[in-house]
């Protein structure tokens, strides 16, 4: 029996509560231009500190400035890729014209058109991920991108393959979604494809849209400071 | 090398997470070596990726690119030119385009030209689904199956009417089927050893990395098949679970002596993932859903492991 994930961002808990079980997709809503890969660094750091291994799918930025960006906030996430704890998906990185190939800790994908390729690359992270822990973290930047390069019905379908993969694997985690990008019917949509969802406006304020658990509060602010996020 | 046909017009059907485009550099080679020719119609990655991944899994297609081997990329250039026949690296980026014409489209151009294809099987409406199925006579179905030793590949194809599974592993020189690698245990003075010598041809104990387990170690060609067999050394099999990995095929259990002890390692075998089967001439033997084999019967026993 895994038992439930600690979201470990300061406060968070409160509204995730102190065990939030795994195999769960949470849909994050914010606006474009909201340091949301923040959040998701911190997630995937806070994981990582208690053995928890995670995966950074990113379609918006490449790794290597990700894991800059992670290092500047205290969060060095290189020992966890030795180890095979840290992993990531770069969708970005080759579609941007740049020079790079696939390493140990990064699998490169040459755009959000190759879904099977990015299909394979997240079942051959989850096989490794499966060796080593019960339960592993998982944050996807962003199905705004994905909408761009794909039909809305090509993206549902995916999400209705992958989302199944994640939860039946014991993933948890957080596919991010820019709303005011997309009509209401693909956001409705998406959102039924996910087992809860939670809305950040321009403010950071956070509120909870639906949870598959019951935590204390549904709203709150999230404050940047020079540690990441914390929740008041 | 793997035992497929790639002479007529084709359809590697995979369920997402499967990497089908590896059969794809198999059918290009083949077309090559036979034709002298193959024109490859890339839908969803720039060319330079796939040579590059081809040439990881052992496939040099950039010696050909441009030469023998003409590619199209609709990924790049967003043009579908119809030279024959067509080796098509992933289907669903073209039916994504026109969901609705795709199929017809598809089936004109398969009555003018051969077609071998990858597809990765998205919850595309049923109805859809049907028409493409049924737009291809010979279909190969790709899956992995996960089990708590690793991720086993499977490739299946319906032989005289029953469809049939074969292990499959990607190298780094290919494509290569995983042989009938089959883990004989017991408990102890079950006739382990025994079975292997009296099943070989050849027959060995390996003294593992030279340390501290021996396995009793045959094999024997059956039917055209050639059956490796690994004993365990004792009752544990976790040892050879280590070596053998995902590429241990089946895991049979003596069953003649020991009863409680023989159940409750059958037990172990189905727990990991493994198919078991029983080889036992006892007539108390009996587990749901688990084969029981007669252990005097060597033939039959045979022709259960393969």
């Amino acid at each position: 029996m895994v038992e439930g994930i600690r979201i470990g961002i300061k406060g968070l808990d409160s509204v995730f509560t102190k065990a939030f079980p795994p195999g769960n997709c949470i849909l994050l809503n914010s606006p474009p231009m909201a340091e949301i890969s923040i959040f998701g660094l911190q997630y995937l750091y806070e994981g990582l500190k208690r053995g928890e291994p995670g995966v950074y799918i990113t379609l918006d930025d490449s790794p290597e400035s990700l894991r800059l960006k992670a290092l500047k906030f205290g969060w060095p996430l290189i020992n966890a890729e030795r180890m095979g704890l840290m992993r990531w998906i770069d969708v970005y990185s080759i579609h941007a014209n740049k020079d790079v190939k696939s390493t140990e800790s990064i699998i490169r994908i040459d755009g959000p058109v190759a879904l099977t390729d990015l299909s394979i690359a997240i079942s051959q992270v989850q096989a490794g991920f499966h060796k080593i822990s019960g339960v592993y973290r998982f944050f996807f930047d962003s199905l705004s991108t994905q909408l761009l390069y794909n039909s809305p019905n090509t993206v549902y379908r995916f999400l209705q393959v992958i989302t199944s993969k994640l939860k039946m694997s014991n993933g948890v985690g957080f596919f991010t979604l820019r709303p005011a990008m997309h009509d209401t019917k693909v956001n409705m949509t998406i959102r039924h494809l996910m087992n809860g969802s939670i809305t950040l406006n321009e403010d950071f304020e956070l509120s909870v849209d639906s949870l598959p658990v019951v935590g204390d509060t549904r709203f709150g602010k999230l404050l940047l400071t020079r540690q990441g996020f914390i929740f008041t | 090398m793997i035992n497929i046909r790639f002479d007529k017009s084709m359809i590697f059907w995979a369920e997402p997470g499967v990497n089908a485009e590896v059969f794809i550099y198999e059918a290009i080679i083949n077309e090559l070596k036979n034709n002298g020719k193959a024109n490859l119609v890339i839908t969803n990655k720039k060319t330079s990726t796939l040579l590059l991944n081809a040439k990881s899994f052992g496939y040099n297609l950039s010696k050909y690119a441009g030469k023998q081997l003409k590619i199209i990329n609709t990924y790049e250039n967003n043009q579908l030119s119809y030279d024959e026949p067509l080796i098509i690296n992933e289907l669903s980026p073209l039916i994504d385009k026109d969901e609705y014409g795709f199929v017809s489209m598809l089936k004109q151009l398969l009555s003018k030209t051969r077609i071998i294809t990858a597809f990765t099987a998205w919850p595309y409406d049923n109805q859809l689904l049907r028409k493409l199925s049924s737009a291809f006579n010979n279909k190969i179905y790709l899956n992995n199956v996960y089990t708590p030793i690793g991720v086993k590949n499977y490739y299946s194809i319906v032989v005289n009417g029953l469809l049939k599974h074969y292990q499959y592993k990607t190298t780094s020189n290919g494509l290569v089927n995983v042989n009938n690698r089959i883990i004989i245990t017991g408990p102890k003075g079950s006739g382990k050893s025994t079975l292997i010598r009296e099943l070989s041809e050849r027959y060995n104990t390996i003294d593992y990395l030279s340390s501290n387990f021996g396995i009793d170690y045959g094999v024997v060609e059956f039917k055209g098949n050639r059956i490796e067999l690994f004993g365990t050394p004792g009752e544990s099999f976790e040892q050879l679970v280590n070596l053998l990995g995902v590429d241990s095929t089946k895991v049979v259990v003596l069953a003649n002596n020991s009863l409680s002890k023989a159940e409750e390692m059958i037990n172990k075998s189905l727990n990991l993932g493994f198919e078991t089967i029983i080889a036992s001439d006892n007539p108390n033997i009996n587990i749901s859903d688990v084969e029981v084999v007669k252990l005097s019967d060597k033939k039959q026993l045979l022709s259960k492991l393969i």
